[in-house]
């Protein structure tokens, strides 16, 4: 018997409802964790910007450290001692 | 081209509580020896496109000697900077749209960390910038003047 893909949305949850299954989670937009351990440090994403791969007290070390882990694209970030909001350049 | 604002929570943060948001985007910098990928805050009260000193290092930048300026920041504080020439590339998440500029950047040190700030000169000025607040994306629309990027490649360190 062949299979068919069922495209439309709608129809898959309901369907998944009769069989009794669950739909998955929709994906959360906020994603992004800061965990105390990183607050004045540099970070490296993945280039996705969805996951932390390296961090270091330099931009140098977290550059070196991010490709060694095949991540030559790596985004650099340098995290706030604290996370307060940031008012323009004030923060300087 | 399209970001959407980045949104975060301190891991203190009571669960339930709301999201942050920063409206910083990724960009790549290239100095003469090498490349960096870093998030810079759009700034459009900011003047100048502002990057932490270590990159001088990192990514081999000329200062000419002299090139030196002070700058105040919106509560009068007073902090120098140093400027250099370096290409400034961005890219859509999915890299199908690049475009690419020389810029004269300022660096500074930045004792409580931030990442850098993308201001007018050198950024903003190139681009139709709007901030969808409801739908929380940022949108750029180039205006096609980029100055030619003037860098030797696209050397990663």
């Amino acid at each position: 018997m062949a299979r068919r893909r069922v495209k439309n949305p709608d129809i898959k949850k309901a369907a998944m409802k009769i069989a009794g299954l669950k739909t998955a989670a929709p994906k959360k937009a906020v994603s992004k964790f800061y965990p105390t351990s990183y607050a004045g440090k540099w970070i490296a994403w993945t280039p996705d910007c969805r996951t932390i791969v390296a961090s270091a007290s330099s931009v140098r070390k977290v550059q070196s450290l991010a490709m060694r882990k095949g991540y030559p694209r790596a985004v650099l970030e340098r995290v706030p001692r604290n996370l307060e909001p940031i008012l323009g350049d004030d923060d300087l | 081209m399209r970001f959407r604002y980045r949104r975060f929570r301190e891991t203190n943060d009571p669960p339930g509580a709301p999201a942050r948001v920063k409206l910083s985007i990724p960009a790549r910098v290239i100095g003469l020896s090498s490349a960096a990928c870093l998030f810079g805050l759009l700034d459009t009260g900011s003047e100048l496109t502002l990057l932490d000193k270590s990159f001088i290092d990192v990514l081999d930048v000329h200062i000419r000697p002299g090139d030196y300026d002070e700058c105040y920041g919106a509560s009068g504080k007073r902090f120098d900077i140093c400027y250099g020439v370096v290409d400034v590339e961005l890219a859509n998440p999915r890299r199908t749209t690049v475009y690419r500029w020389s810029a004269r950047v300022g660096f500074m040190q930045r004792p409580h960390g931030g990442g850098a700030i993308f201001g007018y000169e050198g950024f903003l000025e190139y681009f139709l910038v709007s901030f969808h607040g409801p739908k929380q994306h940022i949108t750029l629309s180039p205006r096609k003047d980029f100055p030619p990027p003037c860098m030797p490649g696209d050397r990663v360190s």
